[in-house]
């Protein structure tokens, strides 16, 4: 009896475990198709684009971006109020360089 | 009108068509798109509608990824501010220190995408939803909607709704709730963007009329021309 009863115990358990384990979602599930840039360096570049091409921040816009030629940084395309910026940055922040390409 | 082809064009219709005539994005376009990696075939999938509502009903809830938390977020916006990353499908709301509160997103499908730099122009609490003439046009079943749906758990515009202005008038986008939260992290919507209840709830009450709105989506029209 005892051994019945320690058999369906841990049955229970086990069933406890499967149901627990089916309904918990899984880590880290999620990425987009296309790498693009976090919205938080996008935006720093278009900000130094601003400054360094000397027009008003309030007409500058990140319209797409990538990963950058050289490990860990990103390209972001910038569009001006007249034309459009080039802009690289790493992935801790730091302006590689702005250039204005129309 | 260069960087739209003629497809996309033909596709455009409502807020989509007044996003393109108003900005004419030169970018290339480049729909972005979430993927859900599939562990038992250890391969990355498309996370389309679907797959989508299957994780819902499975897990009760969004994948992590796209529920509420604060990041880490490097900017000279000023707090208070809201950037719309369309592509990751996130809404983050300046904070001060550095800091963002990250909300799971909804955003326009393939030719209803834009980006620009906006504003709240007004605020309202379970809004009447009323479907634009294109939208009926579209479905004939949003007909008995015309003048206005009440708000209420059914309405698709949810528990809030934020109203995006630009130069003082309506865009007839907005930031609203949605009777499907198992459609964040897609794209979805007619270029509005959409929260689950309990976010837009959270985001509304954080929030001001005024509030700057920051729409980056690759490729997608220029609301305006900046």
């Amino acid at each position: 009896m005892f051994r019945s009863l320690g058999i369906m115990g841990l049955a229970s358990a086990l069933l406890l475990v499967a149901a627990c384990a089916s309904t918990t979602p899984p880590a880290a599930t999620i990425r987009s198709s296309a790498l693009t840039a976090p919205a938080d360096l996008q935006l720093l570049c278009a900000s130094e684009a601003a400054t360094r091409l000397s027009v008003a921040a309030s007409g500058v816009l990140p319209i797409a971006s990538r990963p950058g030629a050289a490990g860990g940084t990103f390209e972001v395309d910038v569009k001006l109020p007249s034309g459009q910026a080039l802009c690289v940055i790493d992935d801790k922040g730091t302006i590689v360089s702005v250039a204005k390409v129309s | 009108m260069s960087g739209i082809s003629r497809r996309r064009m033909l596709e455009l219709s409502g807020a989509g068509l007044a996003a393109a005539m108003l900005g004419a994005g030169e970018a290339q376009a480049q729909a972005v798109y979430s993927q859900i990696y599939d562990a038992k075939r250890k391969t990355w999938i498309d996370y389309d509608p679907k797959r989508a509502m299957q994780y819902y009903k499975a897990y009760g809830s969004v994948p992590e990824e796209f529920k509420r938390q604060t990041v880490s977020f490097r900017t000279a916006e000023k707090p208070g501010t809201i950037i719309i990353d369309g592509d990751r499908h996130f809404l983050y709301l300046v904070r001060p220190e550095f800091q963002a509160i990250r909300y799971g997103i909804g955003v326009g499908r393939d030719g209803f995408g834009w980006a620009g730099i906006v504003k709240v122009g007004r605020m309202v609490e379970w809004p009447t939803w009323t479907p634009p003439a294109e939208m009926i046009a579209r479905d004939p079943r949003n007909a008995q909607w015309a003048n206005g749906m009440p708000g209420g758990p059914e309405n698709p515009l949810g528990a809030r709704a934020m109203y995006l202005y630009e130069g003082g008038k309506d865009t007839i986008y907005r930031i609203h709730g949605t009777a499907e939260p198992w459609s964040i992290g897609l794209n979805i919507s007619s270029g509005c963007i959409r929260l689950n209840n309990d976010d837009v709830t959270d985001l509304y009450a954080r929030v001001a009329v005024g509030t700057k709105v920051i729409v980056l989506m690759s490729g997608a029209a220029l609301y305006r021309g900046v």
